[in-house]
């Protein structure tokens, strides 16, 4: 599966680059973040705008540009009654789109052929983000021989040595099991294990 | 007025001292993965064509759990995706380096950096492997924040665990020989983990160095 970045490489990079694609978002705070970051991955000495405007989709058709709609719904509805002169844009717009009725209007099967047109450029970073713990925690098993929360408690414990494999496996751990999941699968730590010799360095 | 630090010589009290500090810092310092990511970019542009891949910037990526949420540490990381042109320790993603002064071409920078979703930072591991230029010696460094309190597991004193101090950077010659002596370890005050990868890189490329020491 596909990662955030490398999907908006597709859509940032190249000639086949679409002149739409939707970014979708959850909340504000995630809007935010997610401008940052195709701000951040803008192609060296390309620069791209920032506008709540959609008629600047049309206006300024070489210009890679960042939208935010005041009102996604009508944003949408422009874009599809638009569409062929969205062909005429040489860089990308990346709308953002709170998921909700904006999307849900997109599922409308009057706009089956804006979703039609638009489905390979619509970007979920979520989605993207989300991983398949048990399927990635199969793999940790494989490349490790111990389960995720048996190697949380394994190195926490000093039983594994401080690598800098080990380290890397461990936040691979952490992230399958959570910092505070890591109940003892075995035992009970004993006393001695309890009290590790001291030495701060 | 700033609290007064320790001397070394007063011995726990230093440590603890800086124990303390650190741990203070990473409770009041938001780190939004969102954000974090973005400022690893940012230091991964600086030297993209140069020391390493145009496409450096697009190997940062994001992980989500969304099934672990017990506690408080719903948990997300951030490290080099598998497309990243390097492989660190035993084939963990990594960024290939070239063009630095102290180390051939092909070492590799490694990143594995934790957050909870109070968007604090849970601890990160931030390495930097390769063979110096002069004497074909290998060479590692790393700098780990780990995990202050482990309530469900033994305390290590008042250090992280394997009783590594909080925040340290550890470096020697082979990243994986933990029997490698003398351990070389020094404890440091907060960075953030992009300011650690900017200080790994300055260590091997003084013109990366920041500016009080350039």
């Amino acid at each position: 599966m596909t990662d955030f970045p490398t999907a908006l490489f597709h859509v940032l990079h190249g000639s086949a680059r679409p002149p739409v694609a939707l970014c979708l978002y959850d909340v504000d705070a995630d809007r935010k973040r997610y401008l940052q970051t195709i701000q951040s991955l803008m192609p060296v000495g390309e620069r791209c705008e920032t506008t709540f405007d959609v008629e600047a989709i049309f206006l300024k058709p070489a210009l890679t540009l960042l939208v935010v709609p005041a009102d996604e719904l009508e944003a949408l509805r422009e874009l599809a009654g638009r569409r062929e002169a969205l062909l005429e844009r040489t860089a990308p717009a990346i709308l953002l789109i709170r998921k909700g009725s904006a999307t849900q209007h997109l599922s409308d099967p009057e706009q089956a052929g804006l979703l039609s047109w638009l489905r390979s450029s619509i970007l979920d970073p979520r989605r993207y983000e989300e991983i398949d713990v048990a399927e990635e925690s199969k793999r940790f098993l494989k490349r490790t021989g111990r389960a995720p929360a048996d190697f949380v408690r394994a190195f926490r414990l000093g039983e594994l040595p401080s690598t800098l494999d080990n380290s890397l496996s461990y936040s691979d751990a952490l992230l399958l099991t959570g910092a505070d999941s890591a109940e003892p699968s075995t035992a009970e730590p004993t006393a001695e294990v309890a009290a590790p010799k001291t030495h701060l360095l | 007025m700033s609290p007064q630090l320790p001397s070394v010589s007063s011995g726990g009290a230093f440590f603890r001292h800086l124990f303390q500090q650190v741990e203070a810092e990473r409770q009041d310092t938001e780190v939004n993965p969102d954000s974090c990511a973005t400022h690893l970019r940012k230091v991964l542009q600086r030297i993209a064509g140069k020391h390493c891949s145009r496409s450096a910037a697009y190997w940062v990526k994001i992980d989500r759990n969304a099934r672990t949420r017990l506690g408080n540490t719903l948990c997300t990381q951030i490290k080099f995706s598998d497309k990243a042109d390097g492989r660190a320790a035993l084939n963990h993603s990594a960024l290939r380096l070239d063009g630095l002064k102290a180390l051939e071409d092909g070492a590799c920078l490694s990143l594995a950096i934790n957050i909870d979703h109070n968007d604090r930072l849970i601890g990160y591991s931030v390495g930097l492997q390769g063979t110096a230029r002069t004497g074909q010696r290998l060479f590692y460094a790393r700098i780990d924040l780990h995990e202050a309190s482990l309530s469900d597991l033994p305390r290590v004193n008042e250090g992280g665990f394997a009783n590594h101090p909080l925040l340290h950077l550890q470096f020697g010659a082979d990243p994986n020989d933990s029997a490698e002596l003398p351990a070389a370890r020094a404890p440091l005050p907060f960075l953030l983990p992009w300011h650690a990868v900017d200080w790994l890189l300055a260590v091997t490329h003084p013109p990366l160095e920041p500016e009080p020491f350039r």
